[in-house]
């Protein structure tokens, strides 16, 4: 007891080394690709093993949050689940891999992780602040965060039937982490990095009309750019999602409330949801991908409009 | 901002128009023809996907012939100039000797649906009727030619 010990990890977070606060070596071990350990010395009594889940002593799996996982055979013991009832989850038709429910990151152990299988990731409390906003008040309380900043899967337990919640749970459950993060500007591939922004049909027109440009306020729309979800295949980001908000500054300083609450449930329940669950998920001209998306921004501003009642 | 290329190519009106809203109408010049040719401009898929729903437009100003003298940008935050220039040359506007804005909106998740053009007693609204250009679908096959 009191005794500090180190953890040196490799790039998976599998502690290889563990030593004492004077640097004497407790536990020296080397892992096969699928988490099967080979104890040089052991006397530490660590039981975070491979990618530094726990390693229950009596079974011997890792507990990777949704499921265990056997390092002897390299397979989750369980196949795969969502929330929402389907028959392979995360199934990628162009990648066969996708289709064992029972596979381990898709049998790519050496390069990539499971972070806990199913995860939401919150990098700043204004992202949480973004995801509450597209919940029912009565549900808002009840969303938090765990001391790794991920959304505490305690949200499980919620009954409800609106479908933004039901959607949160599906992205805790999803076998996959999405992130979401609130920023001033992303990212945009060739376009490089591009600032979040708003401007109100009546301040287009206004502005246009102090140029001596006259045009008809019924052909003005609000502009704007407020979120955006990256294409996990493209980010080297692993299976990770990653979703990001503006965070109301700068150029996107007038932005509503209730358009940055239907951008982030545009975000995350419709495009980064359908790609954690291995679905099409960009817009597709109006199909049910559209439908979906159209769906989820109509529940999100009639929920955001009865909060602010 | 850095402009990433697109493309234009014209599209018979006719077949992609779901309605004209005309609030002033301005009688052609006698002999004259109006013609507007309704161009398809590609957006990359970095910018369809990116949740942005914006307004480009142009200041035209217009000869007696109504054919287009000269067309200024008046924004335009992401796309190149030139397909939108090629196209608004392209048309004719017999309404007099006049300076019109002329303004396309792309809407994040449904693409182009609107092209205004007003001026002076004149005010064309064009309203797209959604996927009409698949454009989210065409968006995709620029990242895979």
């Amino acid at each position: 007891m009191n005794n500090v010990n180190y953890y040196f990890a490799d790039h998976l977070g599998t502690a290889r080394v563990v030593t004492n606060s004077s640097g004497t070596i407790l536990d020296d071990s080397d892992f096969y690709p699928f988490g099967g350990e080979r104890v040089i010395t052991s006397s530490s009594g660590n039981r975070y093993k491979f990618t530094s889940k726990e390693r229950d002593s009596e079974s011997g799996l890792d507990n990777f949050g949704a499921r265990y996982f056997a390092s002897t055979v390299g397979r989750f013991i369980i196949p795969d689940w969502s929330v929402t009832p389907t028959s392979i989850p995360a199934a990628e038709f162009n990648n066969p891999q996708s289709l064992n429910l029972y596979a381990y990151v898709r049998n790519n152990p050496i390069m990539k992780i499971d972070p806990d299988g199913h995860d939401v990731q919150v990098d700043d409390d204004a992202a949480l602040k973004r995801i509450k906003s597209t919940l029912p008040k009565k549900v808002q309380e009840a969303v938090k965060l765990d001391k790794d900043r991920k959304v505490d899967k305690s949200i499980l337990n919620i009954k409800s039937s609106d479908p933004n919640v039901k959607a949160l749970q599906n992205l805790v459950k999803n076998s996959g982490t999405l992130e979401i993060k609130t920023a001033s500007s992303v990212q945009m591939g060739k376009y490089g990095k591009q600032d979040f922004f708003f401007q109100s049909a009546a301040d287009h027109v206004a502005e246009l009309k102090s140029k001596g440009i006259t045009v008809d306020p019924k052909t003005a729309i609000d502009q704007l750019f407020l979120g955006k979800t990256d294409d996990a295949t493209t980010t080297g980001q692993g299976q990770n999602v990653l979703v990001t908000i503006s965070d109301g500054t700068g150029k996107a300083s007038t932005a509503p409330g209730g358009d940055l609450a239907v951008t982030t449930a545009h975000e995350m329940y419709g495009h980064g949801l359908l790609q954690l669950q291995g679905k099409d998920w960009k817009h597709d001209d109006h199909g049910p991908v559209d439908a979906a998306i159209l769906e989820i921004e109509r529940n999100t501003r009639k929920i955001y409009e009865e909060n602010q009642q | 901002m850095k402009k990433i290329s697109s493309s234009a190519s014209t599209v018979l009106i006719c077949a992609l128009i779901l309605s004209v809203s005309q609030f002033a109408w301005a009688v052609p010049k006698a002999g004259l023809q109006l013609e507007i040719n309704v161009c398809e401009f590609k957006v990359p898929s970095e910018l369809a996907q990116a949740n942005a729903t914006f307004v480009v437009t142009y200041i035209v100003q217009v000869g007696e012939d109504g054919r287009p003298l000269k067309v200024d940008k008046e924004r335009n935050d992401f796309l190149t100039d030139d397909p939108f220039v090629h196209c608004i040359k392209s048309w004719t506007l017999p309404f007099g000797s006049q300076k019109l804005a002329v303004s396309f909106t792309w809407k994040h998740g449904q693409g182009w649906t609107q092209l205004a053009i007003t001026g002076e007693d004149l005010n064309y609204r064009i309203t797209f009727e959604p996927g009409a250009f698949a454009q989210y679908r065409r968006a995709r096959g620029n990242d895979h030619p």
